[in-house]
């Protein structure tokens, strides 16, 4: 099939239906879009819709630039500030634990040292769509401890900014300890003109393409957002830390809110896209070479996050049930994991990180909300005397 | 009574309310608008309930919590409010304080500081009636005077 509107329709319309099941029974939508995107897949029997993913490829790298762009829009440094010196402690406490258990783990399967750090980076970062998402479904948005873990995601966020423009001098091919750290430092030069411009350049951006209505505003932005995202993968960075910065500058300016409203759907379009594509690129049977991998995963993946969850609760003074809650909800996985996952494949790394990233996001986006539903459960299992209530 | 607001990152603001008898209710305004509200019993960890209001549904429940919500349609035409002035009226009930006073006895006006500008009753329309008018039970008393007069003179028809 070579008519490509009759395929991004079909991509749309199918990912589309696969996520409404799986919202009627209550799951999130990003595993059931990269489901769809498995079962009509150039890998797997029956009806093939695309022979070639590649040729979708771009509108999946708009999905992955608007993604990143929003979340960038919603970053605020003001909220981690806020959030106060527990919130410093507790978001420590989670990314640490978890960032630390990656890398002892992506050291353990052997796969190569730039592979460990995005593994690391996949264990150490919730999906905030799922958290976002679960507390709503859930009910919890009065609980005490939702500000903590909305803190958590924030801080996680801050911190993926920071992994991001890392990650990519170690992403790149570089021979030598001083190479790296050239690079590295680069990096890091790169980020604090980021967070400078991010700060100081929203008052620009605002007089340069502010518009008063809503037609313009969105070309302008989009624009700016895909042209940010571009031209830092041109300079050498990647695409998902230019759409980040992107933005980031964009929240500095008073026209943040509108943009926000007017990103959503576009990102929400592209996104499925993106997952979509992902999924057509996942051929079942290299699922089963990284099966373990998985299994060892999402094991450390829970261990770790009962203890981080643990942890911050003690630190904010709360007992069992809001650790627990708390536990369950930040241990879904979800759009970042497949955004490092697409990051990983365009530089070329060891074939193994996409499907263990699709199976390994599968698995953990399906179990949080199940498991969350019944968080108290797991509160009646840990022990009442680890924890100090100030209530 | 002590209200916490704090704001959710994603989400929008939340106003904690801890009622007299400890259960505590938290007030979700979402950045698009809409308003959440959950109820907590005392000492609890889930919410005993919630519901999602719209945009219009928060407002109307506001106003009713706020004393603010005019009863319906048929006054909508009457009231209006200009600063901090409004004309409103209120039904007395069998059994109000007010009912079988004259306005003079009453002291409406040194005690809520609203002015009786009109009397609504089945048979006839009194405007602008005098000191010596007696209220009956079942009158629709027309008042203007300052927002809060309102309040008093509520409290003061249904003591």
């Amino acid at each position: 099939m070579d008519n490509e509107l009759f395929i991004v329709g079909a991509a749309l319309l199918l990912a589309g239906l696969f996520a409404r099941f799986g919202r009627s029974i209550g799951l999130p939508t990003i595993p059931f879009f990269i489901v769809a995107g498995i079962a009509f897949g150039p890998h797997t029997p029956g009806l093939v819709l695309l022979e070639h993913p590649e040729e979708i490829e771009v509108l999946a790298a708009l999905g992955l630039v608007l993604l990143l762009f929003h979340l960038g829009l919603e970053f605020s440094i003001n909220d981690l500030i806020g959030g106060g010196r527990r919130l410093l402690y507790a978001g420590g406490a989670y990314i640490l634990l978890n960032f630390g258990a990656g890398l002892a783990l992506g050291f353990a399967f052997g796969w190569g040292t730039r592979e460990m750090f995005v593994i690391a980076g996949m264990i150490g970062t919730s999906s905030t769509a799922i958290v976002t998402k679960l507390l709503v479904d859930l009910g919890r948005l009065g609980n005490r401890e939702t500000g903590m873990i909305l803190g958590i995601i924030v801080v996680e966020d801050v911190f993926l900014a920071v992994y991001l423009a890392l990650l990519q001098p170690v992403l790149g091919q570089r021979e030598g300890a001083l190479e790296i750290a050239a690079s590295m430092a680069a990096a890091f030069a790169f980020l604090i003109g980021l967070f400078i411009l991010a700060r100081f350049g929203g008052r620009l951006v605002q007089r340069l393409l502010g518009a008063g209505d809503e037609e313009l505003l969105t070309i302008l932005f989009v624009g700016f957002g895909v042209f940010v995202a571009g031209f830092a993968e041109l300079a050498g960075a990647s695409d998902a830390i230019g759409a980040l910065l992107a933005g980031m500058v964009v929240a500095g300016s008073s026209l943040a809110h509108r943009v926000a409203r007017i990103v959503i759907p576009l990102r929400d379009t592209f996104a499925a896209i993106f997952f979509f594509w992902f999924g057509l690129t996942i051929a079942p049977s290299e699922i089963g070479t990284v099966a373990w991998a998985v299994v060892a995963a999402v094991l450390v993946t829970f261990c770790f996050n009962v203890i981080a969850g643990g942890v911050a609760a003690r630190i904010y003074g709360y007992g069992p049930q809001p650790a627990a809650n708390a536990a369950l909800m930040l241990v879904s996985r979800g759009e970042f994991e497949l955004i490092l996952a697409a990051l990983a494949v365009a530089a070329g790394l060891d074939g193994r990180v996409a499907p263990f990233a699709a199976l390994y996001v599968l698995v953990l986006a399906i179990l949080s909300p199940l498991l969350s539903a019944k968080s108290y459960r797991l509160a009646r299992l840990l022990p009442q005397r680890l924890f100090r209530e100030s209530w | 009574m002590g209200i916490r607001q704090s704001q959710l990152p994603g989400i929008g603001w939340r106003y904690e309310l801890d009622a007299r008898r400890g259960e505590r209710v938290a007030t979700i305004v979402h950045d698009d608008g809409h308003c959440g509200l959950y109820l907590y019993a005392r000492g609890a960890e889930e919410p005993q309930g919630w519901v999602e209001l719209d945009e219009d549904e928060a407002r109307r429940l506001g106003g009713i919590l706020g004393d603010a919500y005019l009863r319906p349609e048929v006054a909508r035409g009457i009231e209006d409010v200009m600063g901090r002035l409004v004309i409103d009226w209120h039904a007395l009930e069998e059994g109000s304080p007010l009912a079988g006073c004259s306005i003079l006895e009453s002291r409406i006006r040194s005690r809520t500081g609203m002015t009786v500008i009109g009397i609504s009753r089945a048979e006839r329309t009194i405007t602008n009636p005098g000191p010596e008018t007696r209220l009956r039970a079942g009158d629709r008393v027309v008042v203007v005077g300052p927002i809060d007069g309102m309040t008093r003179f509520v409290g003061l028809a249904s003591a």
